[in-house]
């Protein structure tokens, strides 16, 4: 028994130690237990009955209120569990989910949106989301009924070269999608790029802030500077690369890597702006997903030789 | 030995607490256990395998796996199920693209059944993105509220600003532990 107490920073430890004193007085347990419970359900009674009386804005913390309050009550049962019945125990566990399925409720009613967060902290804002900048008049990829709405998206083009401004990507997420023989140019920031099922097309572009994902493409050339590189499905293809994070390949075959080298004048600034550090680049240090060995070299990626380089690849 | 101290010691057992966190690649699992445990999170990259770190939270030890997400991986996700008290389910809420897929994976873990006892906790994560899903618009799209055999919560959060990370974990270890003692 002793080497309970040795551990230290133990909330339960305590609570046990507290319900045992408590036993000494063994009448008293059950009468405790009740009595709390009585108190602190009247607190989240009281509270219940005040939401209509409640001004619309202060909801919210109202129900965050509640909420902390029926987390206190499970908390109570349970920490009293070793002291009454298991019976009793159950049929305090089924008040108190009977009364969160009723705050559940009525939150539901008030307040829509927060419905199933028993926490309601401030979510996102609509407003963040209102920026639409579709470029292609086509509607939105449609694999989902869910797609971001601040995406910039290009997609189903032949032939042709993309040029894309700072004050149309930066920050925001750019999709390309379905580009076959194109040449893009994203002289900006994007905040994240993802480029699906593209064919002999060269992508470059300014510092991503965030995460670079391609798949299925093939042929292509990609130079890109981001955080982070995931690559899935794609074959033969080239990138040259500044990325501050080890980039991955799976189900690839015929990658080429080299490093980053393209710039346009205002650079610089972008990557000041992106966040990357200029020093780490880890564009050799290539993890394939399929080739678990670390004693090989993984037969579906290498090096890109000095001599096959491209330095004009946007030209 | 009385009675007392032969349940202490079955709750000192039970206060190891195994949290496996799964969820599709480039979701944020890394950096929700990094930010959790206080870790630098600017240099991590894509999972190679998969992080186990073991916490001390509100009493109890939190044994938390942290599994890598890419599809070559996930055959390797039911080698981590056994005795898992918890779940962890990390979507990035701006990855709309994937969802399904991200639904798919989810509703056949929970079929499995060494996962049968485990408490879900859903995190969506990346809520500082612009263009982030909210946590209602994760549940639905993951069809969350179909759920009834387990135990289930959603919570948008962020992993880069730490944002509800700790209520989170918080209800799970709350519901955890409700569960184990209700059980004595």
């Amino acid at each position: 028994m002793a080497s309970v107490s040795e551990e230290q920073n133990d909330a339960l430890k305590i609570a046990i130690e507290k319900r045992r004193e408590e036993t000494h007085k063994a009448e008293e347990t059950q009468d405790y237990f009740e009595a709390e419970f009585a108190t602190k359900k009247k607190e989240v009674d009281d509270l219940v009955a005040s939401i209509p009386q409640t001004p619309k804005e202060s909801l919210k913390d109202t129900f965050a209120e509640i909420s902390k309050k029926l987390n206190g009550l499970t908390k109570l049962i349970s920490d009293s569990s070793l002291f009454i019945a298991p019976f009793t125990v159950k049929t305090y566990h089924r008040k108190v989910f009977e009364l969160q399925q009723l705050v559940n409720k009525s939150e539901e009613e008030l307040l829509p949106k927060q419905k199933f967060s028993f926490k309601s902290r401030t979510k996102k804002t609509a407003t963040s989301k209102t920026s639409d900048k579709v470029i292609d008049p086509l509607p939105e990829l449609g694999t989902s009924a869910f797609t971001a709405s601040n995406a910039v998206v290009v997609k189903e083009r032949n032939d042709s070269t993309i040029d894309l401004q700072p004050s149309e990507v930066n920050g925001s997420d750019v999709v390309f999608s379905d580009l076959s023989s194109c040449t893009v140019r994203i002289y900006g920031t994007p905040g994240a790029l993802t480029i699906s099922k593209c064919t002999g097309t060269k992508i470059l572009s300014g510092p991503i802030q965030r995460s670079i994902f391609v798949e299925d493409c093939s042929n292509s050339h990609f130079v890109v500077s981001c955080q982070q590189l995931r690559v899935h499905s794609t074959t033969n293809s080239v990138f040259y690369l500044h990325v501050t994070s080890r980039p991955i390949i799976e189900d690839s075959k015929g990658l080429q890597f080299a490093p980053y080298n393209w710039s346009y004048p205002d650079y610089n600034d972008h990557l000041l702006l992106s966040g990357l550090s200029p020093e780490v680049n880890n564009w050799d240090k290539v993890n394939d997903f399929n080739w678990l060995s670390s004693k090989e070299h993984s037969p579906n990626w290498s090096i890109l030789p000095q001599a096959h380089r491209e330095s004009n690849l946007g030209e | 030995m009385g009675l007392l101290s032969i349940l202490k010691k079955m709750k000192q057992k039970e206060k190891d607490v195994r949290l496996l966190m799964l969820g599709l690649d480039n979701a944020g699992k890394t950096t929700i256990l990094k930010k959790f445990i206080g870790e630098d999170i600017t240099t991590i990259s894509p999972t190679f395998g998969f992080n186990i770190k073991t916490v001390e939270h509100k009493g109890l030890k939190l044994n938390i796996w942290d599994v890598g997400g890419q599809k070559s991986l996930r055959s390797y996700w039911r080698n981590y199920f056994e005795s898992t008290d918890g779940l962890i389910w990390v979507v990035d809420s701006a990855d709309s693209r994937r969802l399904e897929d991200c639904k798919k994976e989810l509703h056949s873990l929970l079929k499995e059944e060494r996962l049968a006892s485990a408490t879900l906790l859903v995190f969506a994560n990346k809520q500082d993105l612009p263009g982030a899903l909210s946590g209602v618009e994760i549940m639905k799209a993951l069809g969350l509220e179909h759920i009834k055999t387990h135990h289930w919560q959603i919570q948008a959060c962020s992993a880069v600003t730490g944002e509800n990370l700790l209520d989170g974990i918080n209800w799970m270890t709350t519901d955890i532990s409700s569960r184990i003692f209700t059980m004595d």
